[in-house]
């Protein structure tokens, strides 16, 4: 006698796609009752997985994807019609990029970038506060990323700080990152590098703002998100009232949007 | 009855023509393929990856690659087909990056008690859950054909395998199934004695 049949072998005979397995059976009662068993089984699975219901989709998925798609059509339109709005809107915060990458890297808080930084147009106020970097390296989830929004916006984010239990020594204290904040932060900033550069920010903004309108970032976090190494872009939404956050890898740098995570808030 | 997820003649035909609009450079076209067609796609993510965040980046990859590659569809299957086998590319992209969902061998035993599942309606998370340790090929196969009403042609096309490969995969994977849930008395083989030998082998296979 042949090797009884196992499960495999059971199932394609059901299926009409094995017929070598068949003489086996014809002297196996024992395998003929699997099978006769199988055969009784098997429409009673197709009906309990008919029976699932459609699972309902994430509330943000349509945005999303709608945010993706935004992303990647600005990144493959080709430049010569992209190019004069870009540049006119550039023009308002590229000067200003220039003074937060030559600066060394920023850890213990926030900065605020500002108008008049060198060059450019200088047609506003030097010192006019556009939008707020930081570069905390917190590894953010969907939850901790909605809960930091408020203090991106307003420049008071801090690296997260790590509290060592029992020790009255400054680890963890409010005035600053523990040692742990720092190396970890400085990690996530360096893996972030080409997005450090003037002309990397530059072509990753390119990709996620609307060329068409005069939007300015609100805030940047150079950070992680679910462990991967992430800039976080606050821009301004759809509506006056909602902010659009965005989190990209650092493949953005190379107008790859890269987009990790999208999500729209409520304006805090 | 599974939902009825494959698109009539007219469907197809204005979503040939929003894809071709897209392609010819019209900014409106992909975003409304994408509305069409998002919930069957959302559907057959999360039911072969099961976690919802997953799911989500799968159908966002599946969409840039569609968005991406418009240019090659050739008009040979229907446009939910193409979007199908995207889809499913997407998805089966994660379980090989990452080991998201580790598949679990043939049990050697059956699980205890059997004679008092059977004829009990098991519970939707059972069901769900029992799916996910299929193998992915199988488990793909099942998603297609048993949750979204696909053919085994139309399968066949999306998964670009022979329909008598796909009929095998949907059989394993019910009969995998069937063992899981508790559906069958006897689901090991006799242990096997080849002529002349002492002992018996044992076991399954």
């Amino acid at each position: 006698m042949t090797d009884h049949l196992d499960l495999d072998a059971l199932a394609d005979l059901l299926a009409d796609v094995d017929d070598a397995s068949r003489a086996h059976l014809e002297g196996c009662p024992a395998c003929s009752a699997r099978l006769a068993e199988l055969d009784a089984a098997l429409p009673a699975v197709s009906a309990s997985l008919a029976a699932l219901p459609v699972p309902p989709e994430p509330a943000d998925l349509a945005a999303r994807l709608d945010a993706a798609l935004r992303a990647e059509a600005r990144a493959t339109t080709p430049t010569a019609t992209v190019v004069p709005l870009a540049a006119r809107s550039r023009t308002r915060w590229l000067p200003a990029l220039a003074g937060v990458a030559a600066a060394a890297v920023v850890v213990t808080g926030a900065v605020l970038v500002t108008q008049g930084g060198g060059g450019g147009d200088t047609a506003d106020t030097a010192g006019t506060p556009l939008y707020a970097t930081s570069a905390t390296g917190t590894d953010y989830d969907t939850t901790t990323l909605a809960a930091a929004v408020p203090s991106l916006l307003a420049g008071t984010a801090r690296p997260p700080s790590r509290v060592s239990g029992g020790t009255a020594g400054t680890a963890g204290s409010q005035y600053g990152p523990s040692p742990e904040a720092d190396i970890a932060a400085s990690r996530a900033v360096d893996a972030l590098a080409p997005l450090r550069t003037t002309a990397g920010l530059a072509s990753c903004l390119t990709a996620l703002l609307d060329p068409a309108s005069d939007d300015l970032p609100l805030a940047l976090d150079y950070a992680a998100y679910q462990g991967t190494p992430a800039l976080v872009v606050v821009l301004p939404g759809g509506q006056a009232e909602k902010v659009d956050v965005f989190v990209v890898g650092a493949g953005c740098a190379q107008a790859d949007a890269q987009l990790l995570y999208f999500t729209r808030l409520p304006r805090p | 009855m599974p939902p009825v997820t494959t698109t009539g003649d007219a469907e197809d035909a204005q979503d040939r023509a929003l894809l071709a609009a897209h392609v010819a450079g019209d900014p409106a076209a992909f975003g409304e393929l994408v509305r069409r067609h998002r919930q069957r796609m959302w559907a057959v993510a999360l039911r072969t990856l099961r976690d919802p965040e997953e799911a989500a980046d799968a159908v966002q990859d599946a969409c840039l690659s569609a968005y991406r590659s418009a240019g090659t569809y050739r008009g040979d299957a229907r446009v939910t087909t193409w979007l199908h086998r995207i889809v499913v590319n997407a998805c089966l992209d994660r379980t090989r990056r990452a080991a998201v969902r580790p598949t679990v061998p043939l049990p050697e035993q059956p699980p205890a008690d059997p004679h008092d599942r059977l004829g009990e309606r098991e519970t939707q998370l059972e069901v769900t859950k029992a799916l996910a340790t299929l193998p992915p090929e199988q488990r793909v196969a099942l998603v297609l054909v048993d949750l979204q009403g696909l053919s085994v042609a139309e399968t066949a096309q999306v998964l670009e395998v022979p329909e008598g490969t796909v009929k095998s995969r949907c059989a394993r994977g019910r009969a995998r199934l069937a063992l899981q849930l508790g559906h069958l008395r006897n689901p090991d083989a006799p242990p096997s004695v080849p002529p002349g030998s002492p002992e018996p082998e044992g076991g399954q296979p």
